[in-house]
């Protein structure tokens, strides 16, 4: 058996027990299973592979400095290079990986190992990682209660209420965790919140009322949001009540209510009323009294043993509804959800996909679009980034739409065609106006209409090329390698680097630009060891850009010098330009699909990637790879992991 | 659109005129009766307020500091534009925010000097769920005395944060945009919308409602407070301790809208309030638009509709341009100058233009009388940054000016030299007693600061 090869796609558990750790499973647990409990089986062949191959590398690389001795970075690799271990001390042995295959380690001052022993460890360590992985059983991991975000709460007022007034442009800003602003913990709920939240209901329970009855007269029943019923006669009346506000309530709070929640409601349409006011009045009472609870500003998940860590369960069909529908529209769920949740058969896998293929094709997955691309890719920021006009007169409001359009429909075209997610990466088409096409330097594109554009350069193609990255990632009055290498770094191959030491002195930006030796600066940079380790890793993916400049026109020369857009990776790989960068990215797509596949997860429930989740996002990027790499296959791969469709208690675990 | 949180029942007329709206509050002189002489009165009428203002990325030291000590100084560059008002402003050197320096974190000094700057506390470094720093001063004022007014406090802000990514080496972008901390883990969110700011002080109604509907108004929100309050307790029994922490946060919201509703019928004091144009867009012009914002914080005072409030006149960290003042790079990128003397002094002008605008608020305030004397003598307004030198990220020798008479507890026109890292939050307990507010300890604090009353 050769486990040098690069086994990953069609990796299989051996299904024996290692003699380091046996059989035994951490937790004991046989009805239902525990959350995180790892159960590695033996595999005698790869220990003795590892003795041969794997353990003199790390002997002679490595435990000079990272060993019983000496523990640079607090590592000790001699006491966790252990066979049984490998795999298990999980973040270690990430990092550990990540630095060698990159080429970070054995620092440059050491002798290079053979670039075929690099690839045999790294593989190793992989394979080891999955093992543990596979064998762990899914810790799906807790998500707190989530408030609606501006966002969620105006696209569900439009939805519970035909109300499409955006009142939520006037809450605060929401706080973003993990790059997100959708994350429950993080968002938190000041009195100024329920100070706007009052004033809210107030206005859109009146304008819901208003426009509802205006309409009624020729508003069939089943198109009506409120009035569902008929209402003369007290008699009538009090069971109409109770039937409009069981259905708002139930919309309202997305899943089902009982009969004290309905009571509830009533006695305040009642209370209306006995003051002399109307029955719609009362109405709009109960809808006002919806739209400040807890229950609608909250999606809220309840647990039947909620402090018990060891208890785990799948979500039930209303709250996977929810999931799906905040998920991909940003809102909440419509009739068809609804439906399916009633009748029980939204977990089934067909009823699932079907219902996931049917949210992402409708009109309202263009949140997805502006909420998870906005901010995964930092889109949002287009309407913020400084650059400086007196420089770029061209770079004016309608050019920051235009770009940030550009990457829009870029997104959804891969969404909803189902295209391949490498894509994002590199690509031979965009999508352009004449403007933006004029920016570009490409002919023929006529008028103020996006359409798609094949673009027969190497110039363009992938949302590294396009404007809006380009200049999200720029100084005002210049480009800078670094910035474009480390946004490469964090939000493309999810490996950011970590931020620089205190005492570190930064370059001098002016001076730099004066004598356009940025390069040279940051070459002498990367000659303090201290830098060296993440500046080799930084920089030459943002000099492999720097054909761009700030707003993103192709540029051949910068002043009178000529520009250099080569680099050399640590890995030792030379290229010219960020056609070859990019072809060189998409070799081994692994760290790009996963890289995507964590920041997807977060955006979709709500909370960081934990270190527990490690084997749900390495099921999801095997899933991706089988998959053809097609966006649908990301999609469901998240929507069916453990971490999705499961909740546990709170607290701590053993 | 109408409401009792934004006004509605407050008895003084507001119109909507063109883009703008504007409140027009009737002179009232005759409120003011002939007892107000009466000490006790006078009190009640003329509240002590608190507040804060940021600058920043730290200042040039050496166009800030005054040369000599004690009541004869000249001010230095960067303060001139308070010439006017040099008797009635304390300029105050050698404090610092010790806990804003790494202490084992690494980079992120921008992050702490902000989340330090009202807390005295050391952040925690996350990006993530787990934000931490401490409760600010002007939370600890507005949990004592917020409640004498409408809002308990008022936070704003001249910078929309940022709207994804993090803010500063591994810190969440909620320590360089908030200075103002209602518990050690929930900074206040704050306004940077002038016209939503009027809104939340005024509302914008045409004409007030009779007695009756007010009250069956008051009414209905009261029941719908009742019922949302028992449907959170029944909620809170299944939930597991973070999800119940997150309603105790709604809960807290409730009570203090309910307080609200009660207090709203308390007779609101008038006084001679000049029209004040609110536009709905926010102003290009960064002076118009912090003077806009000043002229909502004199009228908040003015108006007794809070008595504390915080204003970032820039997020920590700021890449803000300030062009009309000669300065071409942003504001961070210049406060690393690294020596250059054309950085410098660039850097000098977008100080003494900052301080121009605060020398704004300085004079409205100073321009309106209430009482035995001027807004301005019955307030303490700290103006400073979390950063000394910018350059060298340093808490100590910070930034710190504090303009008012704080109803006689401070003897400004001063230059008063503290020995070297002496707490800031000091001077914050000498505030918070100046308002009537003992306390201990509030972050590093070692006790209060001397020689602010002679």
């Amino acid at each position: 058996m050769n486990f040098g090869k690069r086994q990953r796609r069609n990796f299989v558990i051996a299904a024996v027990c290692v003699a380091a750790i046996g059989c035994q499973t951490v937790f004991e647990s046989s009805d239902s299973p525990t959350p995180g409990a790892v159960n590695v089986p033996q595999q005698p062949e790869r220990e003795a592979y590892f003795a041969d191959n794997i353990q003199p590398f790390f002997e002679e690389h490595c435990f000079r400095c990272h060993g019983e001795k000496k523990q640079e970075a607090g590592l000790n690799i001699e006491a966790l290079a252990a066979f049984g271990r490998i795999g298990l001390s999980e973040g270690k042995w990430e990092r550990i990986l990540m630095m060698v295959e990159s080429g970070q380690m054995p620092p440059p001052d050491r002798r290079r190992p053979h670039e075929d022993d690099v690839a045999d460890v790294a593989d190793f360590i992989e394979e080891q990682l999955e093992t543990v992985w596979a064998a762990t059983t899914p810790d799906p991991g807790r998500v707190t209660a989530r408030r609606l975000n501006r966002q969620e709460y105006n696209n569900t007022v439009r939805d519970l209420l035909g109300v499409d007034s955006e009142p939520a442009d006037d809450f605060p800003v929401d706080n973003s965790g993990y790059g997100f602003d959708n994350i429950g913990d993080v968002l938190s709920l000041s009195p100024l919140h329920l100070e706007k939240y009052m004033a809210a209901a107030e206005e859109i329970a009146e304008e819901a009322v208003r426009a509802e009855l205006e309409k009624l007269p020729e508003l069939p029943y089943e198109n009506r949001l409120i009035f569902i019923c008929r209402h003369d006669g007290d008699d009538h009346t009090r069971k109409c009540a109770r039937a409009v506000v069981r259905h708002l309530a139930s919309r309202a709070y997305r899943r089902p209510v009982d009969r004290r929640d309905v009571n509830r409601l009533t006695d305040l349409v009642r209370l209306v009323q006995q003051e002399g006011d109307s029955f719609e009045r009362g109405v709009q009472l109960a809808i006002e009294a919806l739209l400040v609870s807890p229950r609608f500003l909250f999606r809220i998940e309840q647990d039947r043993r909620p402090e018990d860590p060891e208890t785990m369960r799948y979500v039930n069909d209303f709250e996977l509804a929810s999931r799906l529908s905040y998920f991909l529209w940003s809102s909440m769920p419509d009739e068809e959800l609804f439906d399916a949740a009633y009748a029980g058969r939204l977990r089934e896998p067909e009823a699932l996909e079907a219902q996931v293929r049917r949210m992402i094709q409708d009109e309202k997955a263009w949140a997805f679009v502006d909420n998870f691309a906005g901010q995964w890719l930092q889109l949002r920021n287009m309407s913020i980034v400084r650059i400086d006009r007196d420089k770029f007169p061209e770079f004016d409001s309608d050019m920051r739409r235009h770009m940030r359009k550009e990457t829009e429909l870029y997104f959804d075209a891969v969404i909803r065609e189902d295209r391949s997610v490498l894509e994002f990466v590199d690509s031979d088409y965009t999508y352009l106006n004449e403007p933006l096409a004029e920016h570009y330097g490409i002919e023929g594109v006529e008028g103020d209409e996006f359409r798609r554009v094949e673009v027969a350069s190497a110039q363009r193609g992938g949302v590294l090329t396009h404007g809006s990255i380009l200049t999200l990632t720029s100084y005002p009055r210049r480009t800078s390698p670094v910035v474009r290498g480390a946004w490469i770094l964090e939000n493309i191959l999810g490996t950011p680097p970590p931020p620089p030491p205190d005492d570190v002195p930064d370059l001098d930006e002016e001076q730099a630009e004066l004598t356009g030796g940025l390069r040279e600066q940051l070459e002498q940079h990367r000659s303090n060891e201290s830098c060296a380790s993440c500046h080799s890793r930084i920089d030459p993916l943002g000099f492999g850009f720097e054909n761009y400049d700030p707003i993103g026109r192709w540029r051949e020369k910068e002043g009178e010098d000529t520009v250099d857009a080569s680099g050399i990776l640590p890995s030792g790989r030379k290229f010219n330009g960020s056609k070859e960068l990019r072809e060189i990215l998409l070799e081994d797509p692994d760290d790009f699909v996963r890289c995507l596949a964590e920041k997807m997860l977060t955006y979709a429930i709500g909370r960081g990637v934990e270190r527990f989740d490690r084997p749900a996002v390495a099921e999801i990027e095997r899933r991706v790879r089988d998959g053809g790499y097609r966006f649908s296959s990301l999609l469901m791969a998240i929507v069916e992991s453990p971490p999705f469709r499961m909740r546990r208690g709170e607290g701590v675990r053993e | 659109m109408s409401s009792f949180v934004t006004g509605k029942t407050l008895a003084r007329r507001t119109f909507l005129r063109g883009v703008g709206a504007a409140v027009a509050l009737p002179a009232l002189d005759a409120m003011f009766p002939a007892v107000a002489s009466a000490r006790s009165l006078a009190r009640t009428l003329s509240p002590t307020r608190l507040g804060f203002i940021y600058i920043p990325n730290g200042v040039i030291r050496e166009n800030w500091e005054p040369a000599e000590v004690g009541k004869s100084f000249e001010l230095p560059t960067s303060l001139e534009p308070l010439a006017p008002f040099k008797d009635d402003v304390l300029v105050m050197t050698g404090l610092a925010q010790m806990n804003g320096r790494a202490l084992g974190d690494g980079a992120g000094d921008h992050a702490r000097a902000s989340a330090t700057f009202l807390t005295g506390v050391h952040p925690h470094k996350t990006n993530g769920v787990d934000i931490e720093a401490g409760v600010s001063v002007d939370q600890v004022a507005a949990q004592a005395v917020g409640h004498k007014t409408r809002l308990p406090s008022l936070e704003l802000s001249l910078e929309h944060g940022r709207l994804a990514g993090n803010c500063d080496s591994g810190y969440s972008c909620a320590y360089s945009n908030s200075i103002s901390w209602r518990t050690e883990t929930t900074p206040n969110p704050h306004e940077y919308r002038p016209r939503q700011v009027f809104n939340r002080l005024f509302g914008d109604y045409t004409e007030a409602e009779s007695p009756e509907d007010r009250d069956k108004r008051r009414k209905y929100h009261r029941s719908v407070l009742d019922l949302v309050q028992d449907d959170t307790r029944r909620l809170k029994r299944k939930l597991g301790s973070t999800d119940r922490r997150k309603l105790d946060e709604y809960l807290d919201g409730v009570r203090m809208l309910e307080r609200r509703i009660d207090s709203s019928e308390n007779v609101e004091r008038m006084e001679d309030v000049e029209e004040l144009n609110v536009p709905k867009d926010i102003p290009s012009d960064y002076a118009t638009y912090a003077r806009l914002m000043f002229d909502l914080q004199v009228l908040a005072f003015q108006t007794d509709q809070t008595r504390i409030f915080t204003f970032m006149m820039g997020n920590e960290g700021s890449g803000r341009q300030y062009k009309e003042v000669g300065a071409e790079g942003g504001h961070h990128e210049l406060s690393h100058h690294r020596g250059n003397e054309s950085n410098i002094e660039q850097l000098a002008n977008i100080n003494r233009y900052h301080m121009e605008q605060f020398a704004y608020f300085v004079e409205r305030l100073k321009s309106i009388r209430e009482g035995d004397g001027t807004l301005l003598d019955h307030s303490m307004i700290l103006y400073g940054s979390g950063l000394g030198d910018g350059n060298r990220h340093s808490h100590d020798d910070l930034p710190v000016i504090l303009a008012g008479r704080g109803g006689g507890t401070l003897d400004p026109g001063r230059h008063l030299k503290y020995p070297e890292h002496t707490p800031l939050n000091n001077l914050a307990l000498s505030l918070l007693a100046g308002l009537g507010v003992e306390t201990d300890q509030l972050g590093d604090s070692t006790g209060k600061l001397d020689f602010l009353a002679m």
